[in-house]
C-alpha cells in the first residue's frame, strides 16, 4: 500500500513539475519554435505584438522600392499598432458615441476618452490619411470624396483617430462646460491665439473633422444615431474654420450647419451673426458654436 | 518484396504529410490520451481504435460492448465569461457595452457521446460517435474581429486488424472504414468556412440586430474515408516498448452543398490526411511500479516540429480503480484522472491547445469531463 502512495506522489510530482515550470497555459516550446508575437494588428493581443507591428510598417514605410499597395497596407498598420499602443479602442469610441444624447458634450466626452496628446493622435490620423490617399483617396472640404481602396475596418479606424485628433485639439485650448460656454485652458492666452492653435498650417481642426466624417461614412457601419453625434465634431470644425476666416478678414461671422452634406446658416434662436474682431465677440463666437452642438 | 512495401508505406507517409488541408479533422477525441498529452496511437486498446489507429483493435482481449459515454470539453476562457458571450447574442442587451467587456474573448465548446455505441472483439470493432465542436474568439481592441468556426460530426466506423510478421518481425496491421456525416458552420455571404467579422461587420451586424441571425449557418456533407494503423513491438533498454503508426482519412471526401447568397452549390470538403506516429512503453521502477509512457509525432497536419509533438504518462492504481495521467501536448501541459467504479466510469483531463502557427503563440485551455454507465 505504501508503494501505492509513493507512486501517486511520483505521477503528481511529475505534473506539479512540469506545471511549475511552465504555468498551466505556459507552453514549454515558447520561443524555441518561432516569433510567437504577432505582426498583423489585426491579431495583436499586447503592446509586443503591436510594438512589433509598428517596427514592421516603419521598415516597409522607410523602403523606397516598398510599392503604393505595400506602403498603405503599412501605414494602415502603423496606424492600428499606434491605437493600440495608446490604448484607443474602437469599441469604446462607438459605444461612446451610441450613449450621447443631442445635449452631451461631445468635446469633453470624446476628448476625456482618448488619454492622448494631440500630436500624437495626429500621427496616427496621419498614417490612416496617409494610407487611405495611397488607396487613390481625396477629400475636399465638402466630403466629396473619391473613392479609396483602404478596407472597411481601416476606414473606421480612419474615423475615429482623425475624430480624436479633432477633439484632442479643441480641448487643448478650450474647456467647453455642460451649457457649451467656453473657457480658455492650459496655457492659451486669449481666444485669438486657440483659434489660431486650431485653424493654422494645412491640417486644422476642421481638416480632421472632415476626415472622420469620411472615414465612418465610408465604413458604414455606424448607425445614424453615431454618425450624427460624430458629425456634431465636423460642425463644429466648420464653424471654428468659418469664424477664423472672419476673424483674418475682418469679416462677419455666421453660425452654420451641416444637413445632408450641404452647410446652411442657422436660422431661429440659435442663429447667430457678429464680428469677431475683438477677444468678447471672438469668445462670444465660440460660445454661439459650442451651445448650438450641446443645447 | 516486403522491403519494397516497406518503401511504399513510407512515400505514402510522407507524400500524404505534405498534403494540405485547412478542415479539421473528425471530432472524435479519447480523454485518456488527451490526459496524457494526446499521445496514443501505439497505446490505443479499445473501441477508440476505430479512430486512432485500428491496428489498436488487435489488443482487444474480450469481446466488449459500449454504450453511450457523455463527454463535455469546455473552454476555461468560454466558463469564465459564458454568460456575458450568451447576452452578446441577444438582440435585447445592450451588445456594444457587453462587447467592450468581453475582448478579447476565446471561447471553446466540445460535446460528444462518445461512443454512441460500440462492440469490439480481437481483431474487430464496429462503433458510432456524435459530437459538436465550436470555437469562437472575438480578439482585438482596437478593431475587434469576430471569428467563429464549428461543425457537427456523426460517424460510424468498422474495423479490423491482422498480426502478421515482417523480415520476421511481428506487425499489427489494421484498417477501418468511416462513414462521416458532418454540418460545418459557414459564412452564407461568401461561402467560405468559419465566420469572421471585421470591426465594420460586427458593429453593423449589432446596429442592425442581426448579429444573432448572422452565427450559426450550417451546410452538410457526408462520404467515407479509411484510416490505416501499424503497431509492431521493439525492445528499447531492455524494456519492451511498441511503435505505432497512423494514416487517417485516406479518400476522405465528403460531398455536399451549401447556400451563398441565397444560391444553392455542390461543395467537396476533404478531410485532412493525418499521419502520426508513436511510441509507447509501459516500464516498471522501484517504489513507482508499472506506469504507461506515450510519444505521438503528427507528422501533418502541424505547422511546427514542436506543436506536432505529444507525450504522456499514465499510472494506475488499485487495479483500475483510479487512474492519474499527465503530459505534454504541443509544449502545454495536461493533467487526467479518472475513476472507474465498474458501474461508473468519470474521467476529467485539463489540456490546451495551440491555436497559433507555432508553439506558445496563443493557447485554449480546455476541462474535459466524461460520465459512462454500465459499460
Amino acid at each position: 500500500m505504501h508503494k501505492r502512495y509513493v507512486s501517486i506522489a511520483c505521477v503528481l510530482l511529475g505534473f506539479l513539475s512540469i506545471v511549475g515550470l511552465t504555468g498551466c497555459s505556459e507552453n514549454i516550446f515558447k520561443g524555441l519554435d518561432g516569433d510567437t508575437s504577432y505582426k498583423t494588428a489585426s491579431e495583436a493581443m499586447d503592446n509586443e505584438d503591436y510594438a512589433g507591428a509598428l517596427a514592421m510598417a516603419q521598415s516597409t514605410i522607410d523602403n523606397p522600392s516598398a510599392s503604393n499597395a505595400k506602403k498603405q497596407e503599412a501605414y494602415a498598420l502603423k496606424g492600428a499598432a499606434l491605437l493600440g499602443l495608446n490604448k484607443i479602442f474602437l469599441i469604446n469610441t462607438s459605444l461612446e458615441l451610441q450613449n450621447m444624447t443631442d445635449t452631451s458634450n461631445v468635446v469633453e466626452t470624446l476628448s476625456s476618452l482618448f488619454a492622448i496628446t494631440p500630436s500624437a493622435s495626429a500621427e496616427i490620423a496621419d498614417a490612416f490619411n496617409m494610407a487611405y490617399e495611397l488607396g487613390g483617396g481625396s477629400l475636399t472640404s465638402t466630403l466629396a470624396s473619391t473613392a479609396s481602396t483602404l478596407s472597411k475596418d481601416h476606414q473606421l479606424l480612419r474615423g475615429m483617430a482623425n475624430l480624436s485628433v479633432a477633439v484632442k485639439m479643441t480641448s487643448r485650448v478650450l474647456t467647453i462646460a455642460s451649457n457649451g460656454t467656453v473657457n480658455l485652458a492650459g496655457d492659451t492666452a486669449s481666444y485669438a491665439e486657440a483659434l489660431t492653435y486650431l485653424m493654422s498650417g494645412n491640417k486644422t481642426v476642421f481638416y480632421y473633422a472632415e476626415h472622420a466624417i469620411d472615414g465612418f461614412t465610408a465604413a458604414n457601419a455606424f448607425s445614424n444615431h453615431q454618425l450624427e453625434q460624430a458629425n456634431k465634431v465636423r460642425i463644429i470644425g466648420l464653424n471654428t474654420s468659418n469664424l477664423y476666416t472672419a476673424y483674418e478678414d475682418d469679416a462677419t461671422f455666421t453660425l452654420q450647419t451641416y444637413t445632408d452634406g450641404t452647410a446652411t446658416d442657422v436660422t431661429g434662436d440659435n442663429a447667430f451673426t457678429n464680428d469677431p474682431s475683438s477677444e468678447t465677440n471672438l469668445e462670444e463666437a465660440l460660445n454661439s458654436i459650442f451651445s448650438y452642438i450641446i443645447n | 518484396m516486403k522491403k519494397q512495401l516497406l518503401y511504399g508505406l513510407c512515400v505514402t507517409v510522407f507524400i500524404s504529410s505534405s498534403l494540405c488541408a485547412d478542415t479539421p479533422d473528425l471530432l472524435f477525441n479519447n480523454i485518456r490520451k488527451i490526459g496524457m498529452g494526446n499521445a496514443g496511437v501505439a497505446t490505443v486498446r479499445d473501441d477508440s481504435s476505430l479512430y486512432i489507429n485500428p491496428a489498436g483493435l488487435n489488443a482487444v482481449e474480450s469481446f466488449h460492448l459500449r454504450f453511450p459515454r457523455l463527454r463535455a470539453e469546455l473552454g476555461t476562457d468560454y466558463l469564465d465569461n459564458a454568460s456575458e458571450f450568451n447576452d452578446l447574442m441577444d438582440s435585447n442587451n445592450d451588445q456594444q457595452a457587453i462587447l467592450q467587456g468581453l475582448v478579447p474573448f476565446k471561447g471553446g465548446l466540445n460535446f460528444q457521446i462518445s461512443p454512441l455505441a460500440s462492440y469490439v472483439q480481437k481483431d474487430f470493432g464496429i462503433g458510432a460517435f456524435g459530437g459538436i465542436e465550436t470555437t469562437t474568439q472575438i480578439y482585438n481592441k482596437v478593431s475587434p474581429t469576430f471569428k467563429m468556426q464549428g461543425n457537427t460530426d456523426f460517424a460510424i466506423a468498422a474495423g479490423m486488424s491482422h498480426k502478421t510478421s515482417f523480415l520476421e518481425h511481428p506487425v499489427i496491421l489494421g484498417i477501418s472504414g468511416k462513414f462521416i456525416n458532418r454540418s460545418i458552420i459557414y459564412n452564407d455571404i461568401t461561402g467560405a468556412d468559419g465566420l469572421k467579422m471585421g470591426a465594420t461587420e460586427l458593429i453593423d451586424a449589432i446596429n442592425d440586430d442581426t448579429l444573432n441571425d448572422r452565427i450559426g449557418k450550417t451546410y452538410g456533407v457526408s462520404g467515407f474515408g479509411i484510416d490505416l494503423g501499424l503497431l509492431t513491438p521493439f525492445e528499447f533498454y531492455g524494456q519492451d516498448a511498441t511503435f505505432g503508426m497512423t494514416i487517417r482519412n485516406i479518400a476522405g471526401t465528403l460531398n455536399g452543398n451549401q447556400t451563398v447568397n441565397n444560391q444553392s452549390r455542390d461543395v467537396s470538403v476533404e478531410l485532412p490526411i493525418t499521419t502520426v506516429l508513436g511510441v509507447a512503453m509501459s516500464p516498471e521502477l522501484p517504489y513507482v511500479g508499472k506506469f504507461d509512457l506515450a510519444a505521438d509525432y503528427h507528422l501533418y497536419p502541424s505547422t511546427s516540429f514542436f506543436t506536432g509533438l505529444y507525450m504522456g504518462v499514465e499510472k494506475k492504481f488499485f487495479g483500475n480503480f483510479l487512474s492519474l495521467r499527465t503530459g505534454l501536448s504541443e509544449g502545454y501541459p495536461s493533467f487526467g484522472a479518472g475513476v472507474d467504479l465498474f458501474v461508473a466510469h468519470l474521467n476529467y483531463a485539463y489540456f490546451s491547445k495551440e491555436l497559433g502557427s507555432v508553439a506558445g503563440k496563443e493557447a485554449m485551455s480546455y476541462h474535459m469531463v466524461e460520465l459512462g454507465f454500465l459499460f
